[in-house]
Formats: structure tokens, C-alpha cells, sequence
């Protein structure tokens, strides 16, 4: 599918001729999103509004060229990655419109927007835009939306399809539908607001987005309970769960992950054990707040905590998530490459999970460690490797086909918010069966009869094979091994 | 300190290749470093970002990109301003990756020729005499207002031009027909490097760098702050024979005159003898604290190196490090211990740009809201962006005009949301720059530009009636 002369003349016309880049240099910058398997695209375009896109769009089906949408490419599937080539949307100039609406609770955000900007606009006006993925200083509400975008906090207060009221979509044709509104409540046709939710940039491109906000919680607080069993930690998260109050976040680090953390970045406290759980409480007032933390303490030492603390002021939270946020950075000092899956399972399978990842790096010897989301069972099991070491890439692939399985087998699921992309479209079909996949394929038909949006992307390879431009391209790549 | 080009230099000798690979490998592409790079800020395109940079730099450097004028461009308009290493949760060195690439033999046939006005100055700082020849030179400039005449030519020679725009941010120089009289042109300032009135045994000698535009043309902040310093009871020493530090050489890729210029300055304050190094430029300080880095692979000067970077602080970091002068004791400058000398609120708004190397390479960041907190009688309010660099990073200004406005012009609009009367800066480039972009913004008259040392002094020198009556305010 070369992109000819002509359909580039036709691109200069619409955006003018300093936002078509053809140059390679250009076509390296946007090779990559957060993964590591780059794929050079023929030509990237910048859009800057939903009149560019509905035409760019249309010109891209006429012409069956395929199109990769990307909003800030922090992606961690993939899904910005133009394998196959074509064309890359780069669409972070979309980021004119943020407004806060706090009579209807509401902010209308453009597709561009920085999700921190978002936040800062909401906390000006005493909101709260709760859904806190962990590159929100980066990322976009456009690449949030499509990812179906989760965070710590999602624990208490949903993902970001639980705030998703209203989007502004253009159709691979160029149509530009408006879904959904500004209403919570809103039953009028099919909900199409929450398929475009986390389609992975398949469907449409998102253009502007409606979204909910609420009222700010004024005072949190942050325990830390340590223990000396893993598993124990694990059987907490159950018993929280069962017991409550809700955390605002309740994240597992595992003693490799602090060991790490605190060489990497002392926290100046001793967290020295076999697990660590981070547990956030948010409320209306610091009484709630206070009266949440004694009941949480009283739970971590009913499962066998050695020890529970519970942060003096904001200064020590902030060293001790400082400690969840070093992990990440402190790993790769060990070892270069870092593939992060984020299978997740349900909550009561914690403990069983954990003991077998435990096993799985036992078994392929292995750099795994075990940090993330553990009060919704979203695990972060991140395995650290040097990908110049092909012996030791190939035990990866093994223990991340195992970990998979292993979700799969206690009746969890591929991935828990980074979406499948291009790395885990391989594995689709274990979860999915093939009356699932038909009706996705169905619906990705429906919308884009043409294959011409992420073409192969986010549905099972076996399903997009020689379908439409871009299908199947790379995939014999994909199957080669891991692509961290 | 290993971000310099110096740290590039020192590692290229033994071959690049472990080194890129290793400094490629650390970087994950997370892209927190996209919102805090000014050219990505102002240009929105990813080759103009930090993750975009080394992304570019490494395909160079693998060979699966050839060097041209658009990777060039990519590369070059890095400001290295390091904001990008700050905000790195990996410490990807962004700068360092840059800067390798731009060293393939492939991109000298693409590089431009090094700008006119910047060969004029590298050329210029790396001679005393030169120095010597400014003041009256630009006092001359001024006087004939050439730079009205430059900027009229600058449609056919634009260097001239963009010369002009920041010269018009300098101080009034003095007449060199007129010997300058330091009690009539600033009653306050004592004579430079004077000793204080009462060298304290063990208060820990200091002395001071000067630094070339610093003291060309900045001459009164290097005043003010040795002022600071002998009012907080420290003996101020003098060190002849110190000079430029070589941070332009040294970025422009000239590491041989930086090293020379090191080893003039490291014999120079050995000779003084201190025990600490003080100075008032952000980007030269950055550069004394890379000495140790700079000469690592020179076995003689080695260690002289190290321990001299070991004593160079910048003065706001110094100044805010010594304990408050602790009740009735502590009357300024006769104070028994080295103190903080204490400030008077003046009727000021006061906002800061943190300057590049002073924040991203020193570290140095809440020392200057420590020191301005009890001066902004009306406030001190950050900017939305404080550590995001203004556009004038070294010669930057004058290589990359256009680019260069238009950070400042963002800039701009962030000092109009503060509503400041002063903008803080710590740095010679950034005051000049500043400068610059509130004439643009049309603030001249409204907002002032002031180096932290200077604004310090205001507030806690003594007012002309105390030095009257003989006494000192602390
Ligand atoms: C350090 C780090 C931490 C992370 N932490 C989290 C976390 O805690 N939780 C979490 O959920 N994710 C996390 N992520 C993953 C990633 O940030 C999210 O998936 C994010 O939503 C991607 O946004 P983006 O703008 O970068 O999208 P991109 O990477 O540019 O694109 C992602 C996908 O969305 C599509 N897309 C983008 N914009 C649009 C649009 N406007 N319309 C249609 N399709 C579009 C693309 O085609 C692609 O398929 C993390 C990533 C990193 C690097
Ligand atoms: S340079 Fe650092 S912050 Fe930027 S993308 Fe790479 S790892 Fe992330
Ligand atoms: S040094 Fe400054 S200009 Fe260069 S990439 Fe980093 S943040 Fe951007």
C-alpha cells in the first residue's frame, strides 16, 4: 500500500503543505509509542481540527490508505505503531477545546488534551477527574478514551469509561457523529459511546470528548503495611474487599520491587519485607478519613501484617508512594528492557495469581517483579531482560505465555488496561472464542468497511489476515517472539 | 554532573559505541519528558521532543538513519537546557545522546558554519582584553544607538540584527571618559573584594568567580552579591587571573579551549585559597561543576579538578544555606557567625524563572524561594512553567532566532498570568533574553528583570539615612 504522490498533493491541499512530513527523520520520530518494535510509517499529517479529520479521512478511504491514529504514543500495546505503514494522524494539536462546565459537572476536551491538563482545570474549579493513568503528564484524553484508560485510583472510582458522557467521532468515510451528550442518565439508541470507549483507535477517531466530574474528596491519607509472606499481602486485598472502607488505591510492591526502589531512591524509612501494600483513603473531612485508616490498619494486621503505618502528614505519603513510583525506573537499572503485561485477574484470585507468578519465574529464570493495582487485580507482573540477549528474550516469551495462561486459568483476563494492540493480538483467541470474534469482526466491518484504521490491530491476527490494507502485514514478526 | 558535552568529550576518546548503547537502552519512551522540553512545548512535533531526540539520535547512531538537514535540525534545536534529564524518571542523558550524534563525521558537511555573532563572541569571551575592550564598546553602542542601525540592516545581515535585539537588554554601561565613581554611580556598594570589616576566624574564607559577560556587563550583580556575602560576615578573597569558565566553548563542541580555560581558573582559586567558590551565573557555575568531569582523563590535573568543582556553589544556594542570624546578634554584617543576611520586605510582586543550569544541572531550586519569600512584600507567585527554559540557553538566541522568540513569547505570557512587578532570574543569558521579551511583550516601564543578587541586595543593604547615622540593618 505505497501512499503515491497524488494522495500526498491532496494531503498538502488540506492541511497545508509544514504539517505533511515524508522525510525519514520525520518517519522515525513517529515509529514508536511506549513498546518497542518500531514500524516506519510511509507519511505522518497533523491535524488540528474535526473538519481536517472528516476530510483527511475521507481522502485516506478513497485512496485505502491505512491510518494510525496517535495521540501522545505512550501507549503500551502498540497501538500507535504503524506496522505495516501508511499513514500516522498525529493528533495532539487537538487540544484547543478544555473547558469546565461545574453547573452541569461536566468538561468538553479536546482529543489532544494532556490528561494532567484536564486535572489541573478540574482541581481549579473544586472537580475531580479521577481516572490517574500513570503517564497522565503525557498521555491524551483521545489515547485515554481508546484505551479505555485505568489508574490506581480506578479502584474506588472506575475507569475512564465510567466518565465518558458524550464523543465527537469521525468515521473512516469521514461521517462525524455525535454521541451520547452531556446527561448521566441517557438510553437514547445504542450506546455507542461506550463501544468507541476503548476500541483502540479500530472504530473511529476520537475528536472531542464529554466528560464527568466530581466533587473533590478535600482530605486522604496513606498507610503502608508490611509483611513477610507475599501471599499474605495477597489475602489482604481479598479481605479489604470483603471488609472495606473502599481505598482510593491499594497497590502490592513485592521485596524485589522495594528492594530496588529504595536502593535506587531511599525513602528514609524502613520498609524492609517480603511485600508492601500501599493503601490510599480519600473522604470529606479528616475525621472520615482518620476512621477509614484505623479500620484498614485493623484488616492489614487481621491477615497477618507485620507491621502497619499510617503516614504522619503529606510529606510521608508522598516518600512513600514516592517508593510505588521509583520501582519503574529503579528495575531497568538492572536490566535494560522491560516488558510491563498488565493481565489481571479477579480479586479473590490475588493470592493464587501471585503464587504463580512466583512459580513462573522459578520455572524460566526470569527477572520478574510483581507491582501495580493490586486491589482490583491488576497486577503489573514486569519482566526485566536485555533484549540484545536473544537465549534469554526466548525464556521471556515462555513466562509471559505462561502468565497469560495463568490469568486466563483463574478466570481473568489478557489485559486489564493497556489494551492488545499489536503485542497481545496473538493471544486473543485464547480468551476469546470464535462466536466472540466473529461479532467483533462484525462491528469493525460495520464501521470501517474498508480496513483502513489500525488495520490488524487490537482484533486476533487470525481474524484480520488478509483483510484490507495493512491486514495481517508484520505478522510474521508477531509470531517470531515477544516483542517487548 | 556528568550531563555536559565535556562528560561527551571525556567518554568519545575510548569509542562510543558501549556508551550510546548503554544511554539508548535506559530509555524506556515513557515520554515524561515531552512536557517539560520548551521546543516540543512551542513546535508540537515529536522530533522536536526529548524521547523524539534520542529516538533520532539513536537511529543515527545504529545506522538506520542517515544523517540530514531534518535530523540535524531535530538535533540542533535542542536548547540543553536539561529540563527533560530533571523530569527523565530514568536519567536518560537526552543532551549527551544529542550531542554524540551530532558529532558523526557525516553531519559536519550539513552543519552551518557557526553563526558570525557566535564565533564573535566565543572568540571575544576567551580574551581578557577583549573583556576589557566591551564596557566602552557597548557603552559606544548605546551611545550612537547602533542598535537601531543594526537592526535596520538585519534584512542583510541578520546575525547583526539578532545581535541587536538582545544587546538591547543590557544595563546602561558607564563612560569610559568618566572614571566611575562607586560612591556617586552606587552609594550602597562598598569597593569590590574589600574584606569584610571583621573576618571571623573559622567563618570559612570564600572567593569570587567572576565570569566574563557576568562581570562585563553585569558587573553590579557580581557587586551585589560579594556585598551579600561580606554582609553575612564572610571574608571575601580575591582570585586574579580567573576568567571565562568556557561554558559556550564547550557546548559549541570546543573542548580543548574549554579544558585550557579550566586549568586557568583551577590555578587561579588555588592560588586564592578558599573554601568555597561562590558565583552569581547559573551556566557558568554548571560549567565549574563539571571541571572534575571535564579533566577526568588529564592525570595532573585530575584531582585539582574534582576538588575544585567539590567548592563551587552558586551564591543564592550559599546564601540560603547559612543559619538565620538568630535574635539581637545578628545586626548584618557585623554579625559574630556567617548568617543569612536578613532582607526588608519591599512593595513587590515577585515572580522566578528558575535558569536552566542552575535548576536542571545544579539542582538549585528552593534556595531562591527560601531568599525571596521574606522580600515579595507583595507576594512571590510562581510562574506556571518556573524551570522551563526562555529560549536564550548559551547562544541559542542568536543561532535559532525564530525558535528562540518564540519560547520567550510563551514566556511572556506566562510572567503577564503572574502578575509580577520583577521577574527573578539567576543567570546573565536569562536576564538579557528577559529583558528582550518584555520589551516584546510590551511591559516595558511595568515589569523589571532583576538577577536574584540584585534584588537581595536592594532589600537588605543599608538605606542611605542608617549609613548616615553608621548603622547596619540585619
Ligand atoms: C510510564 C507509563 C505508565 C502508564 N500507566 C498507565 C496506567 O496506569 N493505566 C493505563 O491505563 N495505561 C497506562 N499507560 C499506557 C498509556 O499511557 C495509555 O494507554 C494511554 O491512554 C495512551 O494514551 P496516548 O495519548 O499516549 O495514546 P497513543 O499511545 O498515542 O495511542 C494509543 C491507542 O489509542 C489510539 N488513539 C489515540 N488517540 C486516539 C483518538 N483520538 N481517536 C482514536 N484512537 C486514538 C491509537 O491508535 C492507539 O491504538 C502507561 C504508559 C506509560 C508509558
Ligand atoms: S528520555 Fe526518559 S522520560 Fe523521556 S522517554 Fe526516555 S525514559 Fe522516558
Ligand atoms: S535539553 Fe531541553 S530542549 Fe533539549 S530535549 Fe531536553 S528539554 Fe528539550
Amino acid at each position: 500500500m505505497t501512499i503515491t504522490a497524488g494522495f500526498l498533493a491532496g494531503l498538502r491541499d488540506l492541511v497545508g503543505p509544514q504539517r505533511v512530513y515524508t522525510d525519514p527523520a520525520d518517519l522515525v520520530a513517529y515509529s514508536y509509542d511506549a513498546t518497542w518494535e518500531p514500524a516506519s510509517p510511509d507519511a505522518v499529517v497533523r491535524v488540528a481540527s474535526t473538519e481536517e479529520v472528516s476530510r483527511l479521512l475521507a481522502l485516506a478511504a478513497e485512496a485505502e490508505v491505512p491510518v494510525h491514529p496517535r495521540g501522545a504514543g505512550t501507549g503500551l500495546s502498540g497501538g500507535a505503531v504503524p506496522r505495516g505503514g501508511g499513514l500516522v494522524l498525529a493528533l495532539n494539536d487537538l487540544n484547543r477545546t478544555l473547558t469546565v462546565d461545574p453547573a452541569d459537572s461536566v468538561a468538553v476536551v479536546g482529543a489532544g488534551v494532556i490528561t494532567l491538563d484536564l486535572h489541573r482545570a478540574a482541581e481549579a474549579r473544586g472537580l475531580f477527574y479521577p481516572p490517574d493513568p500513570a503517564s497522565l503528564g503525557a498521555c491524551t484524553i483521545g489515547g485515554n478514551v481508546a484505551e479505555n484508560a485505568g489508574g490506581p485510583r480506578c479502584l474506588k472510582y472506575g475507569v475512564t469509561r465510567d466518565y465518558v458522557l458524550g464523543l465527537e467521532v469521525v468515521l473512516a468515510g469521514g461521517a462525524v457523529l455525535h454521541l451520547g451528550g452531556r446527561t448521566l442518565k441517557n438510553v437514547t439508541g445504542y450506546d455507542l459511546v461506550r463501544l468507541f470507549t476503548g476500541s483502540e483507535g479500530t472504530l473511529g477517531v476520537i475528536t472531542e470528548a464529554t466528560l464527568r466530574l466530581i466533587p473533590q474528596p478535600p482530605a486522604r491519607t496513606t498507610l503502608a503495611a508490611l509483611y513477610d509472606d507475599l501471599t499474605l499481602a495477597g489475602e489482604t486485598v481479598v479481605a479489604i474487599g470483603q471488609a472495606g472502607p473502599v481505598p482510593a488505591a491499594l497497590e502490592i510492591l513485592d521485596r524485589a520491587s522495594i528492594r530496588y526502589a529504595e536502593a535506587y531512591r531511599p525513602s528514609g524509612l524502613d520498609l524492609a519485607g517480603e511485600a508492601l501494600l500501599l493503601i490510599e483513603v480519600d473522604g470529606p473531612d479528616s475525621a472520615s478519613v482518620h476512621d477509614q485508616a484505623r479500620r484498614l490498619e485493623h484488616v492489614c494486621r487481621g491477615s497477618g501484617a507485620r507491621q502497619v503505618l499510617v503516614a504522619e502528614d503529606a510529606a510521608q505519603a508522598g516518600r512513600l508512594w514516592q517508593v510505588r513510583r521509583s520501582v519503574s525506573a529503579a528495575i531497568v537499572r538492572l536490566k535494560p528492557t522491560k516488558i510491563s503485561e498488565d493481565a489481571t485477574v479477579p480479586r479473590s484470585r490475588v493470592p493464587e495469581m501471585i503464587r504463580r507468578l512466583a512459580a513462573i519465574r522459578a520455572k524460566h529464570g526470569v527477572d520478574l517483579v510483581v507491582f501495580g493495582h493490586a486491589g482490583d487485580g491488576n497486577l503489573h507482573p514486569n519482566i526485566v531482560a536485555n533484549r540484545r540477549d536473544p537465549e534469554e528474550m526466548a525464556r521471556v516469551e515462555r513466562a509471559v505465555n505462561d502468565i497469560f495462561d495463568a490469568a486466563l486459568a483463574l478466570g481473568g483476563t489478557l489485559s486489564g488496561e493497556h489494551g492488545i494492540g499489536l503485542l497481545k493480538r496473538r493471544f486473543l483467541s485464547r480468551q476469546l472464542g470464535p462466536a466472540e470474534r466473529a461479532a467483533m469482526r462484525a462491528v469493525k466491518m460495520a464501521f470501517d468497511p474498508g480496513n483502513i484504521l489500525n488495520p490488524g490491530k487490537a482484533l486476533a491476527h487470525d481474524d484480520v489476515a488478509g483483510e484490507g490494507p495493512g491486514a495481517g502485514q508484520g505478522l510474521a514478526a508477531d509470531d517470531a517472539g515477544v516483542r517487548p | 554532573m556528568s550531563g555536559g558535552r565535556g562528560a561527551v568529550a571525556a567518554g568519545t576518546t575510548g569509542g562510543t559505541t558501549p556508551l550510546f548503547e548503554h544511554d539508548l537502552d535506559l530509555c524506556m519512551r515513557c515520554s515524561a519528558c515531552a512536557a517539560t522540553c520548551p521546543t516540543y512545548g512551542v513546535l508540537g512535533h515529536e522530533g522536536f521532543s526529548p524521547r523524539g531526540r534520542v529516538q533520532v539520535a539513536g537511529a543515527l547512531l545504529e545506522g538506520r538513519l542517515e544523517p540530514n538537514p531534518r535530523s540535524l535540525e531535530f538535533l540542533d534545536t535542542c536548547l540543553h537546557c536539561e529540563a527533560c534529564r530533571t523530569a527523565c524518571p530514568n536519567d536518560v542523558p537526552v543532551t549527551r545522546l544529542v550531542d554524540l550524534a551530532l558529532d558523526l563525521p557525516d553531519f559536519k558537511p550539513l552543519g552551518p558554519a557557526p553563526n558570525r555573532a557566535v564565533r564573535l563572541m566565543l572568540w571575544a569571551v576567551a580574551h581578557p582584553w577583549t573583556l576589557a575592550l566591551l564596557r566602552p564598546g557597548l557603552w559606544l553602542w548605546q551611545r550612537l544607538r547602533l542598535g537601531r542601525l543594526a537592526k535596520s540592516a538585519g534584512h542583510r545581515v541578520p546575525w547583526l540584527a539578532s545581535l541587536a535585539e538582545v544587546a538591547a537588554g543590557l544595563p546602561p554601561m558607564p563612560s569610559p571618559f568618566r572614571p566611575a565613581l562607586p560612591a556617586r554611580r552606587a552609594p550602597a556598594l562598598p569597593a569590590p573584594l574589600a574584606p569584610a570589616r571583621r573576618p571571623q576566624a573559622g567563618s570559612g574564607r570564600v572567593a569570587f568567580f567572576l565570569g566574563c559577560v557576568q562581570e562585563a556587563v553585569f558587573a553590579e550583580t557580581n557587586r551585589a552579591s560579594i556585598c551579600l556575602l561580606q554582609a553575612a560576615g564572610l571574608e571575601v578573597a580575591s582570585a586574579p587571573g580567573q576568567g571565562c569558565c568556557g561554558a559556550l566553548h564547550l557546548h559549541q563542541g570546543r573542548v580543548n579551549d574549554a579544558r585550557s580555560m579550566a586549568r586557568r581558573n583551577i590555578a587561579a582559586f588555588e592560588a586564592a585559597g578558599p573554601e568555597w567558590v561562590v558565583n552569581s551565573a547559573g551556566g557558568c557555575g554548571a560549567t565549574l561543576r563539571e571541571y572534575g568531569s571535564l579533566l577526568a582523563g588529564d592525570p595532573e590535573w585530575a584531582s585539582r579538578a574534582a576538588a575544585f568543582s567539590s567548592r563551587v556553589r552558586d551564591i543564592s544556594d550559599f546564601l540560603a544555606g547559612l543559619p538565620l542570624s538568630g535574635g539581637e546578634g545578628g545586626t548584618g554584617r557585623d554579625g559574630p557567625e556567617p548568617h543569612r543576611p536578613r532582607s526588608t520586605p519591599l512593595p513587590l510582586r515577585v515572580t522566578i524563572q528558575d535558569s536552566c543550569h542552575l535548576v536542571h544541572v545544579q539542582g538549585v531550586r528552593s534556595p531562591l524561594r527560601t531568599l525571596l519569600t521574606p522580600v515579595a512584600g507583595r507576594g512571590l507567585v510562581e510562574l506556571p512553567r518556573p524551570d522551563q527554559c526562555c529560549g536564550s540557553a548559551g547562544v541559542y538566541n542568536l543561532e535559532r532566532t525564530e525558535l528562540a522568540l518564540a519560547i520567550l513569547d510563551r514566556k511572556m505570557e506566562d510572567v503577564k498570568s503572574t502578575g509580577a512587578d520583577v521577574v527573578v532570574t539567576a543567570n546573565p543569558g536569562c536576564t538579557l533574553q528577559l529583558r528582550l521579551g518584555v520589551a516584546r511583550a510590551g511591559l516595558t516601564g511595568q515589569v523589571r528583570v532583576l538577577h536574584v543578587a540584585d534584588l537581595l541586595w536592594e532589600s537588605v543593604r543599608p538605606t542611605e539615612s542608617e549609613r548616615k547615622g553608621g548603622g547596619s540593618r540585619g
